[in-house]
């Protein structure tokens, strides 16, 4: 199993080698590996439909709860095949397509690194891999989107995909650390067999909304879809694959895993069904307007992915099966569709659906595909689609309290996928043949076989729907659901609600392809205000207000200015500490005692007025001069508390900086004041707080008494240990030896300093 | 206190690794003032010889020991080493890039490493201080010869300007962290950091003059950091210093970062966790907002890597406030392994830099996959580690620190960090971008250096995709040195 998942990017180094040394059929050779792949599932399904989940496991880091371990049930297989059988046609089909294209042998290489990672996210058993493999699949695919990178528009086009998936990748990252941290698990199969243990967690909400941000982004939802079409400057086989059964249905997928465990809910009921069924009609309705003929396409991929949301939102046992059933049919129609635009639009040099016309003679067998896969996406019977939208209908009319919004959104939506389904089958092929960039002939074998395949597959899935329902849909929808329904599909309900509902959609999905050009002109007319308030300018909207955002701050925060920083670093300081003064209730402060001898207060005086006058004078020199009177004043201060050895060094200290303070400051320019005298007095404010602070905090600390202090023990060890008298001498030259030392040392670099300095002087008076 | 009797004879073994270092720093200076090499080649390699010798002593002598030395003032233990041999480490990788550019610009002196082997110095004793003032020592080595080095480029006014902001608001938080250590000292009576855990474990009478202390100590550890609002300095001094001492700054001096934060605070006041969580939390929230938003707009990379270091710091913050094993053994692995990348990241500015040029614009990666596919490949591993996407290691990093914060109760920090890595992904990957889709405007810088500094730059490289997909050996160090 291992080896299958990883194969893929075993492959990816290999290919541009491989893909350069075979040639031209290359496709032909590189597509054996899905296809071996494609077997290797399918020997799965018997097991599985037997006896249920299997789950295999390789450790990896352990240590980290990381493990290569994967869930092998009926969701994932069902992916796993649709991702191997698919992906077979695409290589194929991308030898033709891109025939000649310089950089085919890298396209390989990225297709198959993207196919790995798609069939390792839908296999993980493991939380953590889940997410690695999640997000290869969007940068991968960011390679894909961007591989016609001589184009500006395909480049913002793929960052904008790139960062709409990683930026939900990273929500989801967030949302499984929730979801493993309350299941106490990182697996898989552990933390879906406990029913509750995640629907009743307090982190509940919080899971879902993160959960949710990630599928939907990736799975292109309202309002998050509009990345999905502008995805479409991708080449057409990565479109084929990235909109059929991969990247785009991962979001489904994971929400489909998790429906055992976080679904069932009010609040996953409304958002699911809400948002899908919202992005099914604002999918069809864009497709309704569409000319490009990826784009109709692409528009109708955003209406499928509504659709299996709202479904898996509705959560009942007829909505799942529905679920399963139309992810099934839109998976081979879709593909075929896609590569058949393709097809269309390397055989004619358009992608524009009015410029295309009378292809019939000249494309038979891709007419003849067009049409059958046409029937499928529009639900027409017996094609497997029909099946598929006859459940759907019987799902939202039965949905728990949103059965009239579902009803009329899927009816709605239908009628306008049936009519474009319509145009994309018909304009082509009928009327008389239009001019157009390139003479168009039939598409090679490489080309259609894909294509016809699949929508071989859809109309013979319609008209057996055994194949498919005790193949795989019924596994399927166990894992979704959690518990094993028994599922029949076939296409003759009898006359009910739904088939009725089918009926009407047909009808006018038929008026609507009559009018579509009324249609057209009429949305171009009246509706286009519509781009100008889409979920695109809000992106971009978004974007701009970020850029503000930074240059606000920067102007704000990061100002240049000294001042500005060490006023934000001086207020956080005055902020933090108050916080935690009054965050306090038992923040008795006590201050030390105040009674102060007159001199004290003289010197105190003389050091406060230095300070003041140091910080207005406009002279360097009267500053430098100020700032001494501080300095002395210190170190009388010393000199009375008995420190006379700190009080000299105080004074020497003072002395020689004050020295070299002056000698300097006659080389500098003259001082300009630059601030506004507003400016100064915040300045002051601030520095007042600060002031304040330390003031309330030095007077706090003097009341503390923890231990004796220390100079009771130095009298008494002077004599005993130091065998001295005098004290002051003990501790200077004993216990404080190595202090002095630094002290003369300090003394004697300043010197030093000031040596040099008048030695400069005097050398540049000599010259 | 006794005096004569409490001498003990220092296990001077233990200590090895800084003795070994402060001897061999003291021989580069001695070799390089008598070599004749313009180039300075003997003090290179002696330098480099000096960082692998202390790491391969530190592995060994300190490495699943637990013993203090000095009087209980220097301590050795499993987490210490981790961070001092990705400090040595940082600084080997540091000075292999660093050379080309250093010697083209005329700043490759004696000077410049003796300064760093000092600054290396320094942060080793940090890792390593059982006691506030060993601690302050070891910080105030490192920092002041930083504050010199930014300085190097005399004739650069970027530089003096970067230097003189970056020397003020360093001594202001130095001032802040003595501060709060006297306070520490007046109310438990000791530096040493076991007696004030006891101390503050059965704190009542003057418990709000200590949680002063506490405050003040976190700014001077903030600032330290460069987690926000201590962080002005950062994108200042990233801008105007050499790129190699960028390089130094962004990288080893983080790591020591981490180690001041788990000595001081993580082990040193555990006691106290629930008043500093609170904190750490403020500054690690704002860490994440801020500056995030303003990388967006830099048009100079070594402008946008320091804000992005806010973010990160953020990160490392989020795992140390978790205050238990975990989040420490989560802080530790992101702080290696982001400085691990970051200092690759710089390694390829300096790699594309060139005599009279800097490539320091976000420009001059245009196109780079053009040029040189290895480089532009390797950056683009960087960028996606940066970015925290999973097949590098920068995904594992932040997956054991949201873990951990997840796991120690704060779920709402561990989305804000999330939205913030989102915000990540724009600036990094817009690099990604640049390299492989843009075209160059003119010819655009081409790779230089020497085959030495590519090697150990690809190697670098190689082991951010090696460690991302292997990582389990890494993280089991970083949880067994955390291990009760």
């Amino acid at each position: 199993m291992l080896i299958a998942v990883l194969s893929g990017f075993i492959l990816a180094a290999a290919s541009p080698w491989l893909a350069r040394s075979v040639g031209d059929r290359a496709g032909w050779l590189l597509a054996a590996l899905p296809a071996a792949l494609f077997v290797y599932f399918l020997g799965f399904l018997p097991t599985v439909n037997e006896s249920g989940a299997q789950v295999i496991h390789y450790p990896w880091i352990p240590d980290l709860d990381v493990n290569f371990s994967f869930l092998v049930d009926g969701l994932s297989l069902l992916f796993a095949l649709l991702i191997s059988g698919i992906g077979t046609f695409i290589i194929i089909y991308a030898g033709g397509y891109l025939h000649g294209h310089p950089h085919l042998p890298r396209f390989y290489a990225i297709m198959f690194a993207f196919m790995a990672s798609m069939l390792g996210l839908v296999l993980s058993n493991n939380l953590i891999t889940l997410f690695v493999f999640w997000e290869l699949t969007s940068v991968t695919s960011y390679l894909l989107m961007g591989f016609n990178h001589e184009d500006k528009n395909a480049r913002w086009c793929a960052l904008q995909g790139l960062l709409v998936t990683v930026a939900g990748g990273l929500a989801l990252m967030a949302g499984l650390i929730m979801i493993g941290v309350a299941a106490g698990s990182f697996e898989l199969h552990e933390i879906l067999a406990d029913d509750d243990v995640l629907r009743e967690h307090p982190w509940y909400v919080g899971m879902l909304i993160l959960v949710l941000i990630g599928s939907f982004a990736k799975s292109a939802q309202v309002p998050l879809h509009f990345w999905l079409p502008n995805a479409m400057v991708a080449p057409t086989p990565v479109s084929a694959f990235l909109h059929s059964a991969t990247m785009v249905k991962a979001g489904v997928y994971l929400l489909a895993r998790f429906n055992p465990g976080l679904g069932g809910t009010d609040a996953w009921l409304y958002t699911l069904g809400i948002v899908g069924a919202l992005t099914m009609f604002t999918g069809s309705f864009m497709a309704l307007r569409s000319t490009g003929i990826k784009a109709v396409l692409a528009y109708t991929t955003v209406m499928a992915l509504g659709t299996l949301v709202m479904l898996i939102g509705i959560g009942t046992e007829g909505a799942i099966i529905a679920a399963m059933a139309f992810l099934l049919a839109h998976a081979l129609y879709k593909a075929s569709l896609f590569m058949l635009a393709g097809a269309l639009d390397h055989e004619t040099g358009t992608k524009d659906i009015l410029k295309m016309g009378g292809l019939r003679q000249l494309m038979p067998i891709t007419f003849l595909a067009s049409c059958v896969a046409a029937l499928s996406l529009a639900g027409l019977p017996p094609l497997f689609g029909f099946i598929a939208k006859e459940l759907m209908f019987e799902a939202t009319v039965g949905a728990p309290g949103l059965a009239f919004f579902t009803t009329v959104l899927a009816v709605v939506s239908a009628m306008m996928v049936a009519g474009m389904a319509a145009v994309f089958a018909i304009r082509p092929f009928t009327g008389k043949l239009k001019e157009t960039p390139k003479k168009p002939h039939e598409a090679p074998p490489s080309m259609l076989a894909g294509p016809v395949v699949l929508a071989t597959l859809g109309l013979l899935f319609g008209l057996m729907g055994f194949i498919p329902a005790s193949g795989i849909v019924q596994s399927a929808v166990g894992a979704v659901y959690g518990s094993p329904i028994e599922v029949e599909l076939y296409l003759w309900h009898g006359i009910n609600l739904p088939l009725m509902l089918s009926i009407l959609a047909i009808a006018g999905g038929v008026a609507l392809f009559l009018r579509w050009e009324q249609v057209l002109d009429f949305y171009r007319e009246r509706l286009g205000f519509i781009d100008r308030f889409g979920a695109e300018r809000g992106y971009e909207k978004w974007y701009d207000g970020v850029v503000w955002l930074a240059e606000w701050q920067t102007r704000v925060l990061q100002s240049g200015y000294l001042r500005t920083y060490l006023t934000i670093t001086v207020l956080t300081t005055v902020v933090l500490t108050g916080w935690t003064f009054f965050g306090h209730t038992n923040s008795a402060v006590t201050l030390g005692s105040m009674d102060m001898h007159f001199y004290e207060v003289a010197i105190a005086g003389v050091v406060v007025v230095g300070a003041i006058a140091a910080s207005v004078t406009s002279s360097r020199i009267g500053a430098a001069a100020t700032l001494g009177m501080v300095g002395f004043g210190v170190a009388m201060i010393y000199v009375l508390f008995s420190a006379p050895d700190l009080g000299i060094t105080q004074i020497m200290i003072e002395t020689l900086t004050v020295i070299l303070l002056v000698l300097v400051l006659f080389r500098l320019p003259g001082f300009l004041n630059l601030s506004k005298p507003a400016d100064r007095v915040r300045d002051a404010a601030v520095a007042f707080s600060l002031g304040t602070l330390m003031t309330v905090l030095i007077l706090a600390v003097n009341g503390v008494t923890v231990t004796d202090p220390i100079s009771l023990q130095l009298a008494e060890w002077s004599y005993t240990e130091a065998q001295g008298r005098n004290i002051v001498n003990v501790i200077l030259v004993d216990f404080r030896a190595l202090d002095t030392l630094g002290e003369l040392f300090v003394i004697g670099l300043a010197a030093v300093g000031v040596y040099a300095m008048i030695r400069l002087r005097a050398e540049d008076k000599q010259r | 206190m006794t005096t004569a009797d409490a001498f003990e004879t220092p296990d001077l073994m233990l200590a090895l690794p800084e003795i070994w270092l402060l001897a061999m720093a003291c021989l580069v200076l001695v070799v390089d003032l008598f070599s004749k090499d313009r180039d300075h080649t003997p003090a290179f390699w002696l330098t480099q010889f000096a960082l692998v010798s202390t790491a391969v002593i530190t592995i060994n002598l300190q490495w699943g020991v637990d013993a203090t030395t000095f009087s209980g003032t220097y301590v050795a233990d499993d987490f210490g080493t981790i961070l001092k041999v990705a400090a040595l480490g940082l600084g080997f990788l540091g000075f292999a890039y660093s050379r080309d550019y250093m010697r083209d610009r005329g700043l490759l002196t004696g000077e410049f490493y003796m300064l760093s082997l000092f600054a290396m110095l320094g942060m080793l004793v940090t890792i390593s201080a059982h006691n506030l003032l060993t601690l302050y020592l070891g910080v105030e080595l490192m920092s002041l010869c930083f504050y010199a080095l930014v300085a190097m480029d005399r004739d650069s006014p970027r530089a003096s300007e970067a230097a003189m902001k970056y020397f003020v608001l360093g001594a202001l938080a130095s001032g802040m962290l003595l501060y709060g250590m006297s306070m520490l000292y007046g109310t438990t009576g000791s530096l040493d950091l076991a007696t004030i855990r006891e101390a503050a474990a059965t704190l009542e009478d003057n418990r709000i003059l200590f949680l002063f202390g506490l405050v003040f100590m976190v700014v001077g550890v903030a600032f330290k950091f460069g987690a926000v609002p201590f962080h002005m300095w950062v994108p200042d001094v990233y801008h105007g210093a050499p790129t190699p001492v960028t390089l130094m700054i962004a990288t080893a001096s983080k790591v020591a970062a981490v180690g001041l934060f788990l000595r001081l605070i993580g082990e040193g006041l555990e006691p106290l966790i629930a008043d500093w969580q609170q904190m750490i939390v403020i500054l690690a929230v704002l860490s994440l907002l801020v500056g995030n938003t303003v990388a967006l707009v830099q048009t100079n990379i070594k402008r946008m890597l320091a804000y992005s270091t806010f973010n990160h710091m953020g990160f490392i913050l989020m795992g140390l406030l978790a205050g238990a094993p975990g989040g420490y053994g989560a802080a530790v692995f992101y702080a290696v392994t982001y400085a691990m990348t970051v200092a690759a990241a710089f390694g390829v500015v300096l790699l594309l830099s060139q005599k009279n040029f800097e490539a320091d614009q976000l420009t001059d990666f245009k196109g780079l996959n053009e040029r040189s596919p290895l480089y532009a490949f390797i950056m683009l591993l960087l960028m996606i580690s940066l970015t925290g996407i999973p097949g590098t290691v920068g995904f594992y990093a932040k997956w054991l620190v949201l873990k951990a914060t997840v796991e120690a109760g704060f779920v709402w920090l561990a989305v804000l960090a999330v939205a913030g890595a989102v915000v990540g992904a724009f600036y990094y990957l817009r690099i990604v971008r640049l390299m492989y889709f843009d075209k160059p405007e003119g010819a655009g810088p081409q790779p230089s250096g020497s085959g030495g500094f590519r090697a150990v730059l690809t190697l670098n490289g190689l082991a951010v995709l090696a460690l991302g997909i292997f990582p389990g050996a890494l993280v089991a160090i970083c949880m067994a040195a955390f291990a009760p």
